[in-house]
């Protein structure tokens, strides 16, 4: 069959193509596979692999969540401002805090039916003024009583508690897609959207939900930066944006929905990170950075869009 | 001047499905020739040929005597022919100056520039050949329905002026949703044009065809089987020559009803969604199969939607099973046991790219679970594919997509979806064998059957009067979102085909 | 946003019947006197009026000359831009490109101007390349979109960031003085006590209006956001216009782009930046329908000079300086649910 032949080259040609650019970045730089690099690398990649997991599973279902970057932001900033008031479970506080406020954003947006771009802009809009807002436009240090955040910064035989926790948040989910409802839902609603509802697939609910973990994952992903930096600034994540959406589309997640997965998604994440390292080792200049991911991204995009669905393109 | 357009022996196939064979015909200035037939009769495939949408497999399109090559809308424009749109064929966010100029080049939009008021009074120009006076700079969705298809008739007619013979004008069911008095003024419109143009008229109401129609071409399974000139017709002759090769095999032998005495499961009284019908009442028991008949527009599949609660009703009443009201939405259809086999399959049936499983096991799987939302994906495998083998799937695996079968499997795994649900009560059967293989067919309705011998009650809105005839207990007729006859083939013989026909146009 | 003013359709109804008579100056004119445009302008001027009242009873010192200057000085760039960026809006499409246009905008015509970095000194030709290169980011949008058949969202969102990093890529060791005097003077020059930069935006966009409104590409813009199958099954070249449009959005921003920098004096990357979402809400706020096929242009500069009151009353009454963003997102949402709220339907697929 030419469809299965297909699939299958499109869930494997992102882990071919990871495979290749580490395999040609250790032939260039032999350095980067040392364990202290790949340490290096883990907590480096982390707040993006987050970030492309969250970002993941709105598009899953055809819409798209474009606030990510502003929850990590705002997350951050969060953790400092509220720690007087929650002290060191502040930072769980924060996370849960930003589930609700994905559950409310993928709530409106399908209850009142509004495209999830438009919704998700004006949130992020929002949050990077709450950021600027809540911080006084100023990087303040973690405080340093704060239990997740310092859980983050350290090491369990020698493998950061990070990549443990992102191993367990995608064991979590895989688990949740694989064996409940929501899971089969959300592809249903990604594949078709008006058969799935034909089909008593609860729309609301789902969509909910995919807002919810996308937001959750984002201030995760938050966490993780100031984990790294020890310091919080308003725009901690401001460019991660096209970051997460670059992943997204890498591992092979098609933007008009319903093909891709937490598979994917983590392949995406850990291409993306990987080609921030390989533009440091050929000479891009970070600021340069973003021409590689636009074109990158408008690349996997033109390869993956399954056109014949989108009836219309805008 | 005399000037005509004639087909001779025009053929077209959409794949296996033949939709015209073989077709002469002769369209002249100054003649209404109206069309009749039933859905898929080939009217509208002949239209389309006609204003160059579709080309011919075979034969030849004539104007005059000359063959031409009608092979794009533009092509047909420049040899003066316009379609008036069942669905209207205009932009509704341009001025009503626009969309009459839309697709023409005129002196007023040179160089890309518009000149508006030029523009404004060549539509008003156009408009006041059809004595309407609509403004040409308001909005088109701004105007009503029939205001709407004066400005789409003023596009068609602008074509006039841009050939130099008098224009083929193709009417494709103008009607339908015209009130009476609005028809009316259509009908002294076609009346005043009919010396200057040549015209085709389609209809699904057979008294409106016979009332203009100076000659009636009938088509029957892709076929012309009669032409009559005004004087010449015969009602009950036209019936039976629109029945067709949809015979019933006078063998069948009609199936034994298991209809309990108990209360119906259904009851709809005077149920009401305008515009597709109102006032619509009835029954239907446990283990009933209710057949309705209909052509398109008479309103049979937005009822199937409104009791499946994808339509919401404006009036009337739904009791389920007992004195539940009627489902609000498919999510609570679903619920209450109400299953539906869209007649759009592939937009509503189906999830394209996901597996055959999955498919089938998406409304009911969690009832194989627990709780309803935990799976267990190896119980809910099993029944998918007790299902599948019992409608006799074909396929390579249940884990190819659902798109990589033939339409007929495609069904039958979406009736599989359904028949998973354990308390299936109702099924909603909505054009079920459209795009059938005869071998699938039986399958699906083979295992309908079994099912409703079992307690299931259907309501089933047939493609072919004989399918209706060979599968319901008791059929209603629907014409123009009305109920106009009601049959009980289980109590004595079975109706003659030409009373459902005459009832359904 | 639907204003449907019973007074412009009496007035449409009897230009409909007895207009032909009348001379062709007066019928033009007329004619300006009832399209649709004029009927759907009174919402947001209503609401312009309404806040500027609110905020002089609240203050007391918003209704001063000084401060209404300020205010349209203000609202003169994003005006310009939303105009720029309604093209794309009203065929129901979206153009997220804007900062990345403006970014690199900026750096070339800082670069090619007489500069404090190199020796250029192109002067109105430094400019003009600025123009041409913004023009070839929405070409390369436009065509990726309609040709590649991608969705806008994720074309442009890969353009902007394209823009950020030429930019920066182009950006020198330190930064780009701007000395040409031409250009310095757009933000110099005072007529009238407002600076040229106004009287750009404002012809800019009129200019934007009247291509929307005299032209067969804007009202194939209008048409492609209406019914866009219909207008392809017609035999219109859509495809042209869809492109046609994103250029003309790019364009704008970076005319508001080398505006911003005349008045900064240097090239900037920053230079777009917190602009695209005002200017979406600017369109939405003037009554542009983000499925398309509605607004204009001079409707969405009357949202951006609304946005600009409602910051500067705000400010004003004491509101910090960060909350900009965050009352236009919050307006936009608004915005939207109201236009939208009547469109719902039970099956309806919104992504």
């Amino acid at each position: 069959m030419i469809g299965d032949r297909l699939q299958l080259i499109r869930s494997f040609a992102p882990l071919a193509f990871l495979i290749l650019l580490v395999a040609a970045s250790a032939v260039i730089a032999p350095g980067v596979l040392q364990p202290d690099s790949i340490i290096g690398f883990i907590s480096d990649a982390a707040p993006v692999i987050a970030l492309v997991i969250g970002g993941t599973f709105p598009i899953l279902a055809g819409s798209i969540d474009l606030s990510v970057a502003g929850v990590a932001s705002v997350t951050g900033v969060l953790v400092v401002v509220l720690n007087p008031v929650f002290g060191p479970w502040t930072s769980l506080v924060v996370v849960l805090v930003a589930i609700l406020f994905g559950a409310m954003q993928g709530f409106v947006h399908t209850w009142l039916q509004l495209p999830s771009f438009i919704v998700s802009l004006a949130t992020l809009s929002i949050l990077s003024g709450l950021a600027l807002l809540l911080s006084n436009a100023t990087a303040e240090p973690v405080p340093s009583d704060d239990i997740l955040v310092g859980i983050l910064g350290n090491s369990v035989a020698g493998i950061p508690n990070t990549a443990i926790l992102l191993v367990l948040i995608v064991a979590v989910l895989r688990l949740a897609m694989r064996f409940t409802r929501f899971g089969r839902d959300v592809y249903a609603l990604g594949s078709g959207e008006r058969a799935a509802l034909m089909s008593g697939v609860n729309g609301f609910v789902t969509r909910t939900l995919l807002f919810a973990i996308s937001a959750g994952c984002a201030a995760i992903a938050g966490l993780f930066l100031i984990s790294v930096t020890s310091f919080s600034s308003p725009t901690l994540a401001g460019n991660l944006l096209l970051l997460s959406i670059v992943g997204v589309v890498l591992g092979g997640t098609a933007i008009s929905g319903g093909v891709g997965g937490l598979f994917a998604a983590v392949v995406g994440g850990l291409i993306t990170a990987w080609l921030r390292i390989v533009a440091v080792i050929i000479g891009v200049a970070p600021t340069a950075q973003n021409i590689i991911f636009g074109l990158t991204a408008l690349i996997a995009v033109a390869l993956t869009t399954e056109r014949k669905k989108l009836g219309v393109i805008k | 001047m005399i000037g005509s357009l004639a087909l001779r022996g025009v053929r077209k196939a959409y794949g296996p499905v033949v939709a015209l064979e073989g077709l002469d015909l002769e369209l002249r200035v100054g003649e209404v020739v109206g069309l009749v037939g039933q859905n898929g009769s080939g009217k509208s495939t002949l239209l389309k040929i006609l204003s160059g949408l579709a080309s011919p497999d075979r034969g030849e399109i004539l104007l005059d005597g000359e063959p031409i090559l009608l092979d794009s809308a533009a092509a047909a424009a420049r040899y003066g022919i316009g379609m008036v749109h069942q669905e209207q064929s205009l932009i509704p966010n341009l001025t009503v100056a626009e969309n009459i100029f839309l697709d023409k080049a005129h002196a007023s939009k040179r160089f890309g520039l518009y000149n508006w008021p030029a523009l404004n009074r060549a539509a008003r120009l156009q408009l006041q050949k059809l004595g309407v006076d609509i403004p040409t700079n308001k909005r088109v969705e701004d105007l009503r329905f029939s205001a709407r298809q004066q400005v789409e008739f003023a596009k068609v007619l602008a074509i006039e002026e841009m050939v130099d013979r008098p224009p083929l004008i193709l009417f494709d069911e103008p009607t339908s949703l015209l009130t009476p008095d609005e028809i009316q003024a259509l009908f002294a419109q076609i009346n005043r044009l009919r010396a200057r143009a040549s015209i085709v008229f389609v209809s699904h109401r057979l008294e409106e065809v016979l009332e203009i129609s100076d000659r009636v071409v009938v088509l029957t399974d892709g076929r012309k089987v009669a032409e009559r000139t005004k004087q010449s017709i015969d009602r009950e002759e036209l019936y039976e020559l629109m029945v067709g090769r949809q015979r019933v095999d006078p063998s069948i032998q009609h199936r034994d009803r298991h209809v309990t005495g108990a209360a119906p499961l259904l009851e709809v009284d005077r149920l009401a969604s305008e515009p597709h019908f109102h006032g619509i009442s009835f029954k239907i028991g446990r283990g009933e199969i209710l057949g309705i008949a209909g052509v398109l527009g008479s309103g049979a599949e937005e009822l199937c939607r409104a009791l499946f609660g994808a339509i919401k009703p404006d009036a009337g009443t739904i009791a389920f099973n007992g004195g539940a009201s009627g489902p609000g939405s498919p999510r609570a259809a679903v619920q209450l046991g109400i299953g539906y086999l869209p007649s759009d399959r592939r937009s509503e049936g189906m999830l394209p790219g996901r597996s055959i499983t999955e498919n089938a096991v998406i409304t009911y799987g969690g009832q194989y679970g627990w709780k309803s939302w935990l799976l267990s994906r190896r119980k809910e495998r099993e029944a998918a594919q007790r299902w599948i083998r019992r409608l006799k799937v074909k396929m390579d695996k249940e884990g190819a997509p659902i798109s990589s079968l033939s339409g007929g499997n495609q069904q039958k795994v979406i009736l599989a979806k359904w028949l998973l649900g354990r308390n299936l009560r109702l099924l909603l059967l909505d054009h079920p064998s459209r795009g059938l293989d005869p071998g699938a067919r039986d399958d699906l309705f083979e295992v309908v059957r079994e099912q409703v011998d079992k307690g299931l009650s259907v309501i089933f809105v047939a493609d072919t009067i004989a399918e209706l005839l060979e599968l319901s207990d008791r059929i209603i007729v629907m014409r123009d979102g009305e109920v106009t006859a009601e049959f009980n083939p289980a109590l004595g013989a079975l109706p003659r085909e030409e009373d459902i026909v005459a009832a359904m146009v | 946003m639907t204003t449907s003013d019973p007074t412009a359709r009496v007035a449409a109804v009897s230009e409909g019947s007895g207009g032909s008579a009348r001379n062709g100056l007066v019928a033009r004119l007329s004619f300006l006197r009832n399209h649709t445009v004029w009927s759907r302008l009174g919402g947001p001027l209503t609401a312009l009026v309404v806040l500027a009242v609110a905020f002089q009873l609240i203050s007391g010192s918003f209704l001063t000359v000084a401060n209404l200057r300020s205010v349209v000085e203000a609202a003169a760039v994003p005006a310009i831009v939303a105009a720029g960026i309604s093209f794309v809006l009203i065929m129901g499409a979206i153009d997220l490109s804007m900062e990345g246009v403006m970014a690199t905008a900026s750096m070339v015509a800082a670069l090619l101007v007489a500069n404090g970095v190199n020796g250029n000194h192109y002067g109105v030709l430094g400019l003009l390349a600025a123009l041409l290169v913004s023009v070839g980011f929405g070409l390369f949008s436009g065509v990726l979109n309609a040709i590649m058949r991608m969705p806008s969202l994720i074309v442009t969102l890969g353009t902007w960031f394209i823009g950020l990093g030429l930019a920066a890529v182009l950006f020198p060791q330190r930064v780009p003085q701007i000395k040409d005097g031409l250009f310095l003077a757009i933000a110099q020059v005072r007529i009238l006590d407002f600076s040229l930069t106004v009287y750009i935006a404002i012809a800019m966009v009129v200019l934007a209006q009247l291509v929307l409104t005299f032209t067969r590409l804007g009202r194939m813009i209008y048409a492609i956001g209406g019914e866009e199958l219909l207008l392809a099954a017609s035999g219109i070249a859509v495809r042209r216009y869809k492109i046609a449009a994103f250029a003309l959005s790019s364009l704008f921003a970076g005319i508001g782009s080398l505006l911003l920098s005349a008045q900064l004096g240097s090239g900037n990357t920053d230079i777009g930046s917190g602009h695209l979402f005002p200017a979406v809400s600017a369109s939405v706020l003037g009554g542009t329908v983000l499925t398309g096929g509605r607004g204009g242009a001079v409707q969405s500069a009357l949202g951006a000079l609304i946005l600009e009151v409602l910051s500067n009353g705000l400010i004003q009454i004491g509101a910090g300086p960060y909350t900009r963003n965050i009352i236009s997102g919050a307006i936009i949402l608004a915005a939207v649910a109201i236009g939208g709220w009547n469109r719902r339907a039970m099956l309806r697929v919104v992504k």
